[in-house]
């Protein structure tokens, strides 16, 4: 048996071991909160139902289908950017929530400056446009909020609704 | 009779040699998606579920990064040299000891990947391998270096089979329509910018016949939960590598998650296997 080798060859490399193996299990039973590098590997294993809508950034992209599709990470880069712009209010929220209430149980006092983001509309207006125009078209316009669209699926196939960003 | 060979330094060679080469095959793909941290320029960061996340972010150092351009190229620069840096001092010509390289890698590491992933790029299980290689690679005994690599092997299963078992647990397995409501979930974005693609069409036909997307997703379960037999032999690692990498190539297909960045712990499954063995008369 493999811990058995490694105790008879250096004890504290078994310690070291078994302590991240149990660790590792804990985080696996508990399903929550990780600690790199004890992670959770869910990979889309969460109960997901077909919804009637879906929050979408409609940006069409500036190259062809098939470039946009072997490049995912240029996507991926482009959306969060957005997805956690939007998201700056929940992010906050998390640091009151989840972040202080850990904290508390360990009597720690993390300091909010750290954790929480306030990035003002013209700081990102200036950035994204740049960093995210040379993969995707963005609106022409000053007045484009980065909010998402909403798309209803029929069925059929997943329908951009007419209202939302000009 | 045959034997099987031990871990020899010949082994320790040419893992090293894989685990570069695909690094810098990986980084050289990022740099492409403009995922490095200075094609990022991050302005705004996410905090993760993750309390050794907030240990760091409690220095302040992932928001010194925030518009320092100059910041993100120095923390490329070191993050994609060390490894070449401990290939020609520690390897190659053997004149440094190699936790004099391997320490400040494994902590630069840490600090690089854990600020990385608070930015918009990518998620922080695959780099599981920057996290915990550096450590195997530290170390000065051969046998020290087997058997953290080991280690890492059983780190590489359980990262596999227990997303297998999750789906078990969830009952995600069971739930008819669960894989094309993932299909849309993943490709929205896609299918609204692209209509009458061919991919757009392919992921379509998925979602409307949940019959083929279910099915997909239990067969790539399946492979996740053939990694369990891991655990008690070594005989089956190749096969085992093999099917890692079919799970790559069709995540990337299906999916369009490009998981590469586990391949570099997916290698111990090639370089501790019972391969080798010697006919003794």
């Amino acid at each position: 048996m493999f811990l058995k080798q490694v105790y008879r060859y250096s004890k504290p490399m078994f310690l070291l071991m078994v302590l991240f193996a149990l660790f590792q299990l804990f985080c696996f039973y508990k399903q929550g909160m990780v600690f790199a590098p004890w992670f959770n590997y869910g990979m889309y294993s969460g109960r997901v139902k077909i919804q009637p809508e879906y929050d979408v950034y409609a940006l069409p992209g500036k190259y062809n289908g098939t470039t946009r599709w072997l490049l995912p990470q240029k996507d991926d880069r482009v959306l969060l950017a957005l997805d956690w712009y939007n998201g700056q209010e929940a992010n906050n929220l998390f640091f009151q929530k989840n972040v202080m209430g850990v904290c508390s149980k360990f009597r720690l006092k993390p300091d909010a400056a750290k954790f929480t983001i306030h990035v003002p509309e013209a700081t990102f207006r200036r950035w994204y446009y740049p960093y995210a125009s040379a993969w995707v078209v963005l609106p022409d316009s000053s007045l484009y909020d980065f909010k998402p669209r909403k798309a209803a699926w029929d069925g059929y196939r997943l329908q951009l609704k007419s209202t939302g960003t000009p | 009779m045959s034997v099987p060979v031990l871990f020899t330094s010949d082994d320790r060679y040419r893992f090293t040699k894989a685990f570069i080469l695909v690094f810098y095959v990986l980084a050289a793909y990022h740099w492409l998606c403009g995922l490095f941290l200075y094609q990022l320029e991050p302005v705004l960061f996410h905090t993760r579920y993750d309390g050794t996340s907030w240990l760091l972010m409690q220095t302040g150092i992932h928001q010194w990064l925030l518009d320092n351009p100059a910041g993100c190229i120095v923390f490329d620069l070191l993050y994609y040299s060390f490894p070449a840096i401990y290939w020609f001092c520690c390897v190659k010509r053997q004149r440094l000891h190699p936790a004099v390289v391997g320490i400040p890698w494994l902590v630069f590491n840490w600090v690089y990947i854990l600020c990385y992933v608070m930015y918009p790029s990518n998620s922080i299980e695959g780099h599981i391998a920057g996290l915990l290689l550096p450590f195997v690679f530290m170390q000065h005994k051969l046998p020290s270096f087997y058997y953290l690599l080991s280690g890492a092997r059983y780190v590489f299963l359980f990262f596999f089979a227990s997303a297998g078992l999750w789906k078990l647990r969830t009952g995600s397995l069971f739930e008819m329509e669960h894989m094309s409501a993932v299909l849309l979930v993943q490709h929205k974005e896609f299918l609204v910018a692209y209509p009458g693609h061919w991919y757009t069409e392919a992921v379509y036909f998925l979602v409307k016949n949940p019959v083929w997307s279910q099915s997909l997703f239990i067969i790539s379960t399946v492979i996740e939960l053939v990694f369990i037999a891991g655990f008690f032999t070594k005989r089956f690692d190749r096969i085992l590598f093999w099917l890692f990498v079919l799970f790559l190539i069709a995540d990337f297909w299906v999916m369009r998650i490009p998981y590469f960045g586990a391949l570099p712990l997916a290698l111990t499954l090639l370089y501790l296997s019972p391969r080798k063995t010697k006919t003794l008369s």
